[in-house]
């Protein structure tokens, strides 16, 4: 009987053909300016360059280190450099005991992702979905700093090393959570980082929280997160970057303002603190919008021409690169090129200068970490950490950023001690002083305040280096 | 005469309501919407001139074609970053557009020719999420930067809105290729029988001609049409992400060829413009906003789209322009 | 071994109502009948509950996802019209069980029930206001309508919590992953009933003849528009129990996950599955859903697809995204009728039919046109 199928035998070598047309798109690919890269392969360790971070838990702490680049007595690059141990030791001692004081008691699962000789860090991050970052830089650069960090200062973590375990989270907040509960059941992860998007560390943080699981991340939002007491954010929140970018307006003497602002409800804060700070500085918002983070061409188009007819110099946003990269595009086209101004951490990206280059020239965002054409005089171990375990992929702000972050992370896993544990954990960051890494502004949690950040660095687009990239216009400028 | 109005109904209801439209929208301060509207929406026009001309030629709603767009955006990218020049890299662009167009035809559709249209439906938007799947992969799911072909911008400028010379361009190719199509269709022997084939597929196998044949000329047409939209309008915003024409052009596009009769070419045209402009008012007008009077929550244009379409299809099934079966 | 006692008791049950008188297995051919019934059931009963909670979970969703896919063949499959907006019925069903149950403090139950019957609600009223668009069109308006619920109706904050979304806890008793599961398990089995009671009944005699030839069936007094409404009525009760299904086994939802992109998967899904085949449906539904777990599951594919040559490492993430599309292309070409006509010897045969390599069913697997 063959009356079913009559058409089914040729079908396997028609779909050859089809194959080869995507072949087409895949040659679009080759151009993709992203390195060869071979994540694979860890280059075996040749003698350890520089020292890890150093703990400087001092009261110190508060005066951001004044950077100048190349210098190398800055303190992330010297202190520490020849008896890491010592100084943690040290550390530990001013950090009065943490295990001993602090709200949390230890749960059931005080030392779950804690072994001997390892520690598991879960981190989330969109590499696919609608505002997706790099995958590869994120698979080369998640534990980069932990390689660094077991072969120059193997004893930091007192003899343990970190395991980083990432997920996808598709920038689907629904799915951050499921992500992030598979991380802490299946992989045994002891702490929970988010990578990046307000909507999906905001779900997941609220998972973590429900469940006693410190949660860490670069700070965005407030609404809900305040709520949480296991959610730490190393950063400055958007709503506290307010006063900053008040601040950078007045100081370009610009008084009158466009206000463009994603259309979701995480950022209502941050809407609410930039409205109050710019009254009190007497800016006036003479327009304002909320807009998709898919709009279509004539809906940003729309944008646009409002921002132009109310003649604003400047334009505060608080959206995705892709909503950025549109509305700079079309400003462009008009003859309309204010100042982009904008809290935050993915605007800011180079990605956005690589393909959003020549419109968003007069980007400026202020940002956790500084350009890389800062980073050796801030920390001079991350260029050649990259050099010598980045498989050959080339230096990233991602990559600076995850550096940035986990460097955080070890600092406060070294000032909690040998005793590693969930609830002493949380405890030494509210007791601890503060923690400077070198990069971030010194990080300052307190009992009541889990939003750590104290200052950022302002990043300007200039698409006349090569590679186009956010070059630093000042770093650490102080918040409040 | 009167035969000739019968005939041109659709188009005399649609003029007077654009006419219409058009009043009120200067009346209620919105008539940059009116540019912005025509300058964005001919955009979806030539998308929806694709779908149109797959569904004439097939009755199939054809979900890769927007996907035939960012191919060829892709070559173009490809070839212009290495040093080809811009014109030949264009050309290059719809030449892969043409292709992807033609290996779907020979591929996915013609094993397919006796399916049902649901299959066929469900078949393209196969071929339109594996071509964004690979561009993703391929892309590590970044933008790249993409360079127009016409630089200058404010050349000219309608109620205070620039339109660029790239804009103008795709305005003046859609318009050229409405009529050229139009006459294609009504006046050549061939355009006469993709019609015919449609309609009376044996019918037209017995007089001679091979339906197969005309189907795969038809969807390397519309491929060239998809390209032609995505080499001319994505440009002239500097940048292209994966799978930019279906994520950001094919449903307006769509809702435009619908609105225009799903089978009408100046139809897919005047309901692109209608869709531009829905979608700017939506975002301009005040009243839909936070606080306004009539607020909606989230993006108001797509509600406001969802409804005309709804309103149009429920009081005229056949679209706006479309002919009655 | 339970297997043995699950073969001895399955097929009997089920030869009674459909085995013709005129085969009868022999007595091997019953313990090979019952060897693979066991089997199954192994796979889908016993099996699970070795699986860590992660599992389980994704074991659930392809639960879930099942139901959305006989949800989907209501319409597509017994009245040839598509919709492209389902994500928004199973999502506005999984954000108002959340609603209820986060918010206003209502029990699951409660939650579920209120899911199923704002999906029938929306989908009367919907389907009320569009009764003269068919085909194509009402496949348009279903699409226009899904951006209209993931761009409006999600965004109003009380209800959907939030970009950051809902929160949706499971029920009392059912707060363990398998004992979930098995809750899935069990609505999965109840629409299954309905749906193949509801093929019994006249209505759904009048559905089928309606697909087969609205204009004969017209004229055997079967009002077209009514029976169409019911259909839909019918899928989008059946959707919203689904999402709240879905909602409660994250124990979160959030807007960004129902999309249009989610629309075509549960098309392709339902496609792929097979049309009017119950047990091809759920098997789409189910592979569908577990598509990336699988690929994660296999061991060495990861590092097979490591090696795969491109300007970019091919992760799962992306392969996921390849070889879904891929095979419902290679599906469609080589085997139109999807899952259900290829399974359709071994499900003939293991209900006491003869085995018949070529009887796949294909006049009723195939699928009649939409009426555009």
């Amino acid at each position: 009987m063959t009356h079913s199928q009559p058409r089914s035998t040729n079908a396997g070598r028609r779909l050859i053909p089809l194959l080869l047309a995507l072949a087409v798109v895949a040659a679009c690919g080759q151009k993709s300016g992203v390195a060869g890269s071979d994540a694979s392969d860890e280059s075996d360790a040749s003698e350890g360059t520089s020292a890890p971070a150093d703990i400087t838990a001092a009261p110190t702490a508060t005066q951001p280190p004044t950077s100048e680049a190349g210098d190398p007595t800055t303190p992330a690059a010297t202190t520490g450099s020849s008896e890491p141990v010592t100084e943690t030791t040290a550390a530990a001692g001013e950090t009065t005991e943490p295990p001993a004081v602090g709200p949390y008691e230890p749960g059931d699962d005080d030392a779950a992702g804690v072994t001997d000789t390892e520690i598991v860090i879960g981190i989330h991050a969109p590499v696919t979905g609608a505002s997706p970052i790099p995958q590869t830089s994120f698979d080369v650069g998640k534990d980069i700093y932990w390689k660094f960090l077991a072969e120059s200062a193997p004893d930091q973590l007192f003899g343990r090393t970190v395991r980083v375990v990432f997920r996808d989270d598709e920038f689907n907040p629904q799915n951050a959570v499921q992500v992030c509960r598979e991380m802490v059941e299946d992989e045994g992860a002891f702490l929970l980082v988010g990578g990046g998007g307000a909507d999906q560390i905001t779900a997941c943080a609220q998972y973590a929280s429900e469940n006693g699981i410190p949660y860490v991340s670069a700070g965005v939002n407030e609404n809900v997160l305040s709520d949480l007491d296991t959610y730490f954010a190393t950063t400055l929140t958007y709503a506290e970057q307010a006063p900053l970018l008040i601040a950078q307006l007045q100081a370009q003497s610009i008084t009158e303002i466009g206000l463009v602002v994603s259309d979701t409800p995480s950022f209502d804060d941050a809407l609410d603190a930039i409205r109050a700070t710019a009254e009190e500085a007497g800016i006036t918002i003479a327009f304002e919008t909320r807009i998709n983070k898919t709009a279509a061409e004539p809906e940003q188009l729309s944008v646009v021409q409002e921002l132009k007819n109310s003649g604003v110099g400047a334009v505060v946003l608080l959206s995705s690169p892709v909503v950025f990269i549109g509305l700079a595009n079309q400003g462009l086209n008009q003859s309309f090129t204010p100042v982009w101004l904008g809290p935050g951490v993915t605007s800011g990206l180079n990605a956005v200068t690589t393909f959003g280059c020549p419109a968003v020239e007069t980007g400026m965002f202020f940002s956790p970490t500084p350009g890389l054409d800062v980073i050796d005089g801030l920390d001079p171990d991350f260029n050649p950490a990259y050099v010598q375990f980045g498989g050959g992929a080339a230096a990233d702000d991602i990559g600076l950023q995850l550096w940035s972050l986990n460097k955080a992370l070890g600092l406060m896993l070294t000032a909690t001690g040998p005793e590693l544990g969930r609830a002493s954990f949380m405890n030494t960051l509210v007791t601890a002083p503060g923690f400077d890494n070198g990069i971030y502004a010194p990080v300052e949690f307190t009992v009541d305040d889990h939003f750590g950040g104290t200052g950022a660095h302002l990043l300007d687009a200039d698409c006349t280096l090569e590679p186009k990239q956010f070059a630093t216009a000042e770093q650490f400028v102080p918040a409040g | 005469m009167r035969e000739l109005l019968e005939k041109r109904t659709g188009l005399l209801i649609g003029l007077a309501l654009a006419g219409i439209l058009a009043a009120a929208l200067v009346i209620a301060g919105e008539k940059q919407a009116i540019v912005i509207g025509t300058v964005t929406g001919s955009a979806y026009g030539m998308v929806a001139m694709g779908l149109v001309l797959i569904y004439k030629s097939s009755g199939v709603f054809n979900f890769a074609q927007g996907e035939f767009g960012t191919v060829a955006l892709c070559a173009l990218y490809l070839l212009h970053s290495n040093d080809v020049p811009y014109g030949f890299a264009v050309i290059g662009g719809l030449l892969a557009a043409m292709l992807l167009g033609f290996l779907t035809e020979r591929v996915i559709i013609r094993p397919l020719f006796e399916a049902p249209r649901v299959t066929l439906l469900v078949a393209t938007a196969g071929v339109a999420l594996l071509a964004i799947a690979m561009q993703q992969w391929l892309f590590d799911n970044q933008g790249r930067p993409i360079a127009k072909a016409f630089a200058r911008t404010d050349r000219v400028s309608v109620f205070d809105v620039d339109i660029s010379d790239q804009r103008l361009w795709l305005i003046g190719t859609l318009a050229v290729l409405a009529v050229l199509l139009g006459l294609f269709f009504t006046r050549t022997n061939l355009g006469l029988a993709i019609i015919g084939a449609s309609q009376e597929p044996t019918a037209t196998e017995l007089v001679g001609i091979s339906v197969r044949r005309l189907s795969t000329f038809t969807w390397v047409l519309a491929a060239l049409l998809g390209g032609l939209a995505a080499v001319i309008a994505v440009p002239d915003n500097a940048s292209f992400t994966p799978g930019i024409m279906t994520s950001a052009y094919l449903i307006p596009a769509f809702t435009a060829a619908v609105l225009g009769g799903m089978t009408s070419l100046p139809g897919a045209f005047l309901g692109g413009v209608l869709v531009g402009i829905i979608q700017s008012v939506a975002t301009s007008a005040d009243i839909f906003q936070d606080g306004g009077a009539l607020e909606i929550p989230g993006t108001p244009s797509t509600l406001i789209v969802f409804l005309v379409l709804l309103g149009v299809l429920v009081t005229r099934p056949q679209g706006l322009l479309g002919k009655s079966s | 071994m339970t297997a043995t006692l699950d073969s001895a008791a399955e097929p009997a049950a089920v030869v009674q109502s459909t085995a013709p008188a005129r085969f009868r297995p022999s007595a091997a051919g019953w313990l090979a009948r019952g060897v693979l019934w066991a089997a199954v059931g192994y796979l889908v009963l016993v099996l699970p509950l070795s699986r860590s909670g992660s599992d389980l979970r994704e074991y659930a969703t392809a639960a879930c996802f099942a139901i959305v896919a006989l949800s989907l063949n209501v319409l597509l499959g017994y009245v040839g019209q598509i919709s492209l907006g389902h994500a928004a019925f199973v999502g506005i069903g999984a954000f108002t069980s959340a609603y209820l149950v986060t918010v206003q403090g209502q029990s699951f139950w409660v939650g579920v029930l209120a899911a199923t019957a704002i999906g029938a609600g929306q989908a009367l009223v919907l389907g009320g206001v569009s009764l003269r668009i068919r085909g194509l069109y009402f496949a348009l308006i279903t699409l226009s309508y899904g951006l209209v619920a993931e761009q409006n109706i999600f965004a109003i904050q009380e209800f959907t919590g939030g970009g950051a979304g809902q929160s949706a806890p499971k029920p009392d008793w059912f707060d363990t992953e398998w004992r979930y599961y098995y809750l899935c398990l069990g609505f999965l089995a109840v629409v299954l009933y309905v749906d193949w009671r509801m093929m019994r009944s006249k209505g759904g005699r009048a559905l089928l003849a309606l697909r087969e030839n609205p204009r004969v069936a017209s004229t055997f007094g079967i009002n077209v528009r009514v029976a169409t409404l019911f259909a839909f009525v019918v899928s989008g009760a059946i959707a919203g129990l689904a999402g709240a299904l879905i909602a409660h086994g994250d124990e979160s939802v959030s807007a960004t996950t129902w999309d249009f992109r989610l629309s075509l998967f549960f098309v392709t899904m339902t496609v792929v599955g097979g049309l009017r085949s119950r047990a091809g449906l759920v098997i789409g539904g189910a592979f569908f859903a577990l598509l990336p777990y699988l690929i994660e599951k296999i061991p060495g594919f990861e590092d097979l697809l490591g090696k795969v040559p491109g300007p970019v490492d091919l992760t799962p993430a992306y392969a996921t995204l390849i070889i879904g599309p891929l095979l419902l292309l290679i599906n469609l070409i080589q085997f139109p009728g999807g899952i259900g006509q290829q399974i359709r010897p071994i499900q003939r045969w293991m209900t006491g039919h003869r085995f018949d390599l070529h009887d796949r069913g294909l006049k009723e697997v195939q699928i009649t046109d939409v009426r555009a």
